[in-house]
């Protein structure tokens, strides 16, 4: 009954029925006195509204009491205007500079940009439209200060890795929650076979009306126990009452590979490069003759060359919108793809949306949310193996060449003439073994508003988030992958389900001219299911033969089933004295079936409050400021990341001996297991100066995360390696900045215009707490306290030993060249000390030129591909080799060399894990540019369309690093390993609107 | 205000029905007390405990081929995929991952035993299936701290027992910090869940420990033990059930478990292939190839010796070993055959030959020679008698995970006459008895989270 009692009040406090109305009447004009379609007005204190028509009229019904009416747009400031006699009310709108009513999601309700007292960042379509890549998380990276996304691989559809604010976890999730039109939805991986598979790039971006990141309390805590990873809300497009517009979107590009400052030895260098490596080694010259003779540099093969190639994109789509005051729609299909730039790799997409909004009456309207979208991917026979082009490219030595030179034909790598350890030519393999993810989604939300008071307003919503993934693994009995088995098939398919309601009350009343005060309240139910099987088969007659059903022999046969349910309530009330003092308090309780039965409920709060300074008297007469607001929060949020049922001792049953089913223990007992809880302090600053033309926000934050899940290591002795527990602290506190600045502002349309966005953030994060305050190594990274989460941790590289050639570790006192007996230090840390994004817009008549920068500095990343290809002969045969790799090595006695004597299965262990391999990571890239062309209004008059833009762009053109891998943008850990890279891409593009 | 009661009537109902929607179980597992509360689950339990033993990092490859490569009868390959190559080297840290997964991976099998041992006279069930379940889980244990003691700690004839550190002995899997039993603790807990196991087991065919694979482990143990009477007496117990024969045509015995050779086997089926991971795969030129045979290896045989069959010439020119071939036409695929006959033979002989009955010892090894088509022993000196019988073995076991414990155990120098000549990995030619490389460190993450653990000397 507790949890009910906000309800309660909200609606015990509503106010008196409706009585006596009057209709009032006008037009909505720009400055310009151009009218303004789909203009809202509104009853102030109610939710009686109405939009205006294509001539910018407007007609509505005020109820009794009301005085004042609120008239809105997007890019226009909110104006209010008090009603007297008169029945007709004319209203010219003026541009809103500083964007203060821009209206901001924030999860289960909107603001406007001056109401807000959180921190929410917000993109909007304008960066996200027309960029081609697929998945939204690329998108915004660079975009919003404190938002850091990378990914595992750059094939295009892969998992990206999101992070708002720094890492605020150890062992339970880390990425944010993802939100789309108000519904939370599930995001991440959830292919079984491919290497990685992002289900969000199922949401076609163009689609896409503008993201916003919500990163304090404030704005979280409604999230409750999943929001303290931030929360990420996908907001679409809807229609707008007016004359139907239609455009048409078409893209094509290219891409091209791009490795970096990686540069693999030739033919005759690795040649050269192992006979000495050989001779180094005390072999004889016959010896090396024999190993390396002079004839394998006539068949010499560029790998590299064959495994990348020119990528296309193309991209059609049409939109349809608009409607009348009673019923709005916005329609789009598109159809998406994309090469990768590795052969044997691309990403399509399938997309199609209907969001549709009709109100029924002054009192009831609806609306329906409908997306599917169906995506396939190839993936490059599943990434980092041996058997994938992107290792074949480098493990391969040029010594081998790809085709018989007797022959003419591919090898297939099982031949004896074949010597490389793989057993695999991807050339030959990777069209015949194709690995393939098909991913059927369907986001469907219908939503049932109901005035039941004028200023009392229920909502009911229903959503399903239906995943639908098949997948698909395919080895030719002729390739080295498929003839162990002679030829198998794996299929997999994963279904998932997630089923929310929500039920919401929402008030809202102003007291006089000065008290303004709004309440919502909300019941939600979300349950998840997901089932998967695989299926494997073996034994294939003939590689044409595709299915299970074609296989000799039935290997296994695998099915899971998992499930998870949220029961929450949650509400948030505002109040505002004048619009000059805003307080704003939320609260949200959540039950959910992953916590422990002693933990079952969780409360979660915030409290947070800003103050217009601007709005003060002592300010009125410095005309300098326009706009100056200072915002504080404080407040808890949760994560329940922490898998599906954590808690329980249990037996699993995936096992069997002889055909006869096993079980054995999976997890210790733990019924206090619970969620993590992040405290968060947030103070910021909105600022706008000399006639809005410089705008900004400067925040400082804490984030502190508590009773953080931890697998903590146990003794093995045990039967288990590690235990759950609800230990350690963890913290992220920095600043960000945010700055709008217009430069050169024209006074007509088709001047000259300059504005600069850009975006800067710094976090600090370190581990405040662990058990017993040990150290947990983390492979080449550690966590101890005070130190950050990505803390390198390895054997510190002292260069070469000048008397010997041997390579030389730091120990307690001195060096070694016994690796065994160096010490392991913190020597680096793969959380970068800085993130920032800088967007140049210029326009001028009808051309637009924007320039996209992003930087990602003080990080470091291990190159853990250099140990392979730069090994001093320990990849003696295996590997091709970087050119580096023969530079620069020890020689004679006294030299000073940067790499140990190369011989035949390495110098003492050269290559291992250390410092030597640990480089700076810092970038600076050109990840956008675009020039566009838009038809001036003359030329699109007689054309009968109402715009055409032409664009050419560039996406990652140049990329200032020092690091030596393929790229710069690694995997959030900083641990790389021939990660896909990404390519350089060129586009052109129009869009049509009619 | 009729309709704002009848919501908030509705959102009460919503919330109180939810209460229960919160009370999810998983659906592919159960909790412990659960699944343990029959003698089915109890059964179930103990196929879990014979699945670890499969590990890949134990007998599914890893503690056979390490065996190996540490020793003479293969080389590592020049060029190779990587794997092992600090247990050819000798150049192992405490943190190696093969080592650590051999450790975890026993202690592993050990809970899956212990929580069966400690909890199935809980249950209700037939006296006789408990019997034989608790007897399978007790070899099935002392196995596993076998294992771990041969390789984590100094061969017990080669230290001083009763001082010299083993492995924890964990009877009572929890977490915790256990200390290191000494070796002759660890032995006595081994011999002793062996012989517990007398009375409750039957013979459930060879894929499962029976009675006559208990007493076939405790021979090897006092072997191993220096107890040559017992060795003596348990290896002639299983050879006199008369259940098991030296096999006529060995090569066909190793093609399919279930030969008239094995004592216990620990079966592979095919579905259970790791394809490119399976034990033959390490030695077929099909798979990764990198274990080939040395000199020292052909070099012990006769010409006539049916054993050579399992050494044949590539195209490569270089030697392989077919032992593990390819079970079920799978390659490489392989069920160990843990516990053989022919083993308990040459157990004897070798507790025979240390006792100086040595006539009786030849006599062993010519019962298995007979079948072998290799020539009778005749005339050999007393002095050499055994000499002859560790080459038998060798010869015999050669490839299956003995090699490196029967020169440890001796405590004979390890030399490899075919070394660094181009075609191997460049290593050490031998081993000295005394080096302390003889024993594996403790892993690293152990001495990390146990304040008890005491490393081995010379890490």
């Amino acid at each position: 009954m507790k949890r009910l009692s906000l309800v309660l009040l909200l609606v015990l406090a509503s106010g008196i029925a409706l009585l006596a109305q009057r209709t009032i009447r006008g037009t909505i004009t720009d400055d310009q006195g151009e009218p303004l379609i789909g203009a809202t007005v509104l009853a102030k204190g109610t939710s009686v509204g109405s939009v205006s028509d294509i001539d910018g009229s407007y007609a509505l019904s005020v109820p009794e009491g009301v005085t004042t009416l609120v008239f809105s747009y997007t890019g226009f400031s909110t104006q209010e205007v008090q009603l007297g006699a008169s029945d007709v009310v004319d209203v010219s709108m003026s541009p809103d500079i500083a964007q203060l009513s821009e209206v901001v999601v924030t999860g289960y309700s909107e603001t406007q940009r001056k109401k807000l007292v959180a921190s929410v960042s917000t993109i909007d379509n304008k960066a996200l439209e027309n960029v081609p890549l697929p998945d939204v998380n690329q998108l915004i990276q660079g975009r919003a200060p404190g938002v850091f996304s990378t990914a595992a691989s750059g094939q295009p559809g892969a998992a990206q890795n999101v992070r708002v604010r720094g890492t605020g976890s150890i062992t339970a999730g880390r990425g944010p929650l993802y939100v789309i039109d108000g519904v939370i939805v599930q995001s991440g991986d959830f292919s079984q076979q491919a290497t990685s598979n992002d289900i969000l790039s199922n949401i076609n971006p163009n689609d896409i009306d503008n993201v916003s990141i919500l990163k304090d309390a404030a704005a979280t805590a409604l999230y409750g126990s999943r929001g303290s990873n931030g929360v990420i809300l996908i907001t679409t497009k809807r229609g707008r009452a007016g004359k139907s517009v239609i455009s048409a979107k078409m893209q094509y590009g290219i891409t091209q590979p791009n490795i970096g400052n990686f540069d693999l030895m030739n033919g005759q260098e690795i040649w050269d490069y192992e006979r000495q490596v050989l001779a180094n080694s005390g072999r004889t010259p016959e010896q090396i003759d024999a190993a390396r003779p002079a004839s394998l540099l006539d068949n010499d093969f560029d790998w590299v060359d064959a495994a990348f190639r020119q990528g296309q994109t193309r991209n059609l789509e049409l939109q349809a919108s608009g409607g009348n005051d009673k019923t709005r729609f916005f329609l789009s299909g598109g159809y998406f793809t994309q090469d990768g730039i590795l052969i044997d790799s691309d990403f399509s997409r399938l997309s199609l949306r209907s969001n549709i909004d009709h109100t029924a009456s002054d009192k009831l309207d609806f609306s329906l949310n409908f997306n599917t979208s169906y995506t396939e991917n190839l993936n490059a026979v599943a990434g980092n193996r041996f058997a994938s082009p992107l290792l074949g490219a480098f493990v391969n030595t040029p010594l081998q060449p790809a085709y018989n030179p007797a022959t003419g034909q591919l090898y297939t790598g099982l031949e004896d003439a074949w010597t490389i350890f793989s057993g695999d030519n991807f050339l030959y393999s990777s069209p015949l073994n194709p690995v393939v993810n098909e991913n059927l989604r369907i986001i469907a939300k219908v939503a049932a508003n109901y005035n039941i008071l004028k200023n009392l307003r229920f909502s009911q919503t229903a959503n399903i988030d239906y995943v639908d993934i098949t997948e698909n693994v395919f080895q030719d009995p002729t390739t080295g992958d498929g003839s162990n088995t002679n030829g198998s098939i794996t299929d997999s398919y994963t279904g998932t389900n997630t089923l929310t309601t929500q039920s919401m009350l929402k008030y809202y009343n102003s007291f006089g001219a000065d008290h303004n005060f709004d309440a919502f309240a909300v019941f939600e139910y979300q349950k998840f299911d997901d089932r998967r099987f695989t299926a494997n088969g073996v034994g294939l007659a003939s590689g044409k033969l595709k299915t299970l059903n074609s296989t000799a022999t039935p290997q296994g046969v695998t099915g899971t089933r998992t499930e998870f349910a949220f029961v929450s309530l949650l509400g948030q009330a505002n109040y505002n004295f004048r619009e000059k003092y805003f307080l704003t308090a939320s609260v949200r309780n959540d039950g959910s079936s992953r916590f422990g039965a002693n933990n079952r409920y969780a409360t979660f709060y915030s409290i947070g409050a800003s103050w217009a300074l601007s709005e003060e008297a002592f300010l009125d007469n410095i005309n300098l400021i326009n706009n100056l607001r200072l915002r504080a929060s404080y407040g808890t949020s949760g994560n329940a990341e922490i898998g599906n049922f954590p808690s329980q001792e249990l037996y699993g049953f995936g096992n069997s001996y002889d055909d006869q089913p096993g079980s054995s223990p999976t997890q210790i007992a733990n019924p206090d297991l619970t969620w993590e809880v992040s405290k968060n302090v947030n103070v910021g600053l909105d600022f706008a100066v000399l006639e809005n033309r410089l705008s900004g926000s400067i925040e400082w934050y804490q984030r502190r995360g508590e009773d953080l899940l931890l697998n903590v290591p146990v003794s093995s002795t045990s039967g288990f390696q590690t235990a759950l527990r609800n230990i350690g602290k963890i913290e992220n506190k920095g600043f960000e900045v945010n700055l709008s600045a217009t430069i050169f502002r024209s006074s007509n349309a088709k001047g000259f215009n300059w504005n600069i966005d850009a975006n800067f953030s710094a976090n600090r994060n370190k581990i405040l707490e662990l058990p017993g305050g040990e150290d947990i190594l983390n492979g080449r990274q550690i966590w101890r306290v005070g130190e950050p989460i990505r803390a390198f941790n390895m054997q510190v590289w002292a260069g070469v030993d000048p008397a010997n050639g041997k390579p030389l570790w730091e120990t307690a006192e001195g060096t070694t060249s016994t690796y065994s007996q160096a010490v392991r230090k913190i020597v680096g840390n793969a959380e970068p000390d800085f993130l920032a994004g800088l967007n140049n817009t210029f326009s001028f008549a009808g051309f637009s030129l924007s320039a996209f920068f992003n930087t990602v500095q003080g990080h470091e990343i291990y190159n853990g591909s250099r140990p392979f290809v730069e090994s001093d002969g320990q990849r003696y045969g295996q590997f091709n080799n970087i050119v580096e790799a023969g530079q620069n090595y020890w020689k004679a006695p006294g030299d000073i060399a940067l790499r140990p004597q190369p011989k035949v299965g390495g110098n003492s262990g050269s290559n291992s894990a250390s410092s030597r391999y640990l480089e700076d990571g810092s970038y600076i890239r050109l990840r956008n540019v675009t020039l566009g062309y838009t038809l001036p209004k003359s030329v699109l008059d007689k054309m009968r369309l109402s715009n055409v833009l032409f664009y050419v762009q560039g996406q990652n053109l140049l990329t200032i690093t020092d690091y030596s891998g393929f790229d710069p943008e690694a995997e959030e850990d900083g641990d790389e390993f021939f990660r896909y890279p990404v390519g350089k891409s060129f586009t052109f593009g129009l869009d049509i609107s009619f | 205000m009729k309709f704002a009661k009848y919501i908030f009537f509705v959102i009460a109902l919503i919330a109180i029905s939810c209460e229960d929607k919160l009370e999810l179980q998983p659906a592919q597992s159960l909790a412990t007390e659960e699944s343990l509360s029959d003698v089915k689950g109890m059964l179930t339990a103990l196929y879990g405990a014979y699945d670890m033993l499969q590990d890949l990092n134990i007998y599914g490859r890893d503690y056979i081929v390490m065996a190996e490569l540490e020793a003479d009868l293969v080389y590592l390959s020049l060029s190779n995929s990587n794997r092992y190559v600090q247990n050819y080297t000798f150049l192992w840290t405490p943190d190696n991952a093969n080592i650590t997964a051999v450790w975890n991976d026993y202690y592993t099998v050990i809970l899956r035993c212990n929580n069966i041992i400690n909890n199935i006279d809980k249950i209700e069930g037939d006296a006789a299936e408990k019997n034989q379940i608790k007897g399978e889980a007790l070899a099935i244990r002392a196995l596993s701290h076998f294992d771990l003691v041969r390789v984590f700690a100094k061969q017990y004839t080669q230290s001083n027992p009763t001082a010299d550190l083993g492995v924890p002995v964990v009877l009572e899997s929890k977490i915790d910090e256990p200390t290191r039993n000494t070796i002759a603790e660890v032995y006595n807990q081994i011999t002793s869940d062996l012989e517990a196991t007398k009375g409750l087991l039957t013979d459930k065919g060879k894929f499962r420990f029976g009675p006559d694979a208990a007493n076939a482990l405790l021979s090897r143990v006092y072997l191993y033990k220096g107890d040559y009477a017992n060795a003596e007496k348990f290896a002639s117990d299983v050879i006199n059930t008369n259940k098991y024969a030296i096999a006529d045509d060995i090569i066909a015995a190793f093609k399919a478990p279930g030969s008239s050779e094995e004592i216990f086997t620990l079966k592979f089926t095919a579905s259970e292939t790791r394809g490119s991971d399976n034990l033959g795969r390490f030695f077929n030129p099909s798979g990764y190839g990198d274990a080939r045979v040395a000199t020292d290896c052909i070099s012990l045989y006769e010409p006539s010796d049916k054993r050579l069959g399992f050494i044949y010439k590539h195209t490569n020119n270089q030697m392989y070993t077919n032992k593990f071939f390819a079970q079920d036409g799978v390659d490489g695929l392989f069920s160990p055959k843990i516990l053989r006959i022919s083993e308990m033979y040459l157990t004897r002989a070798e507790a025979r030959a240390k006792q100086n009955k040595f006539a009786d010892a030849i006599a062993d090894l010519n019962a298995i020679r007979a079948k072998r088509s290799a020539s009778a022993l005749a005339g050999i000196a007393d002095a050499d008698v055994f000499q002859t019988v560790l080459d038998e073995r060798r010869r015999e076991l050669a490839f299956e995970g003995h090699t490196k414990f029967d020169l440890w155990r001796n405590g004979l120098d390890m030399v490899r006459n075919q070394c660094n000549t181009g075609i191997e990995l460049d290593a050490p030619c031998n081993l000295a008895a005394s080096s302390n490389l003889r024993v594996y460190p403790i892993p690293t993450r152990e001495i990390d989270v146990n304040q008890n653990m005491v490393q081995n000397s010379g890490y």
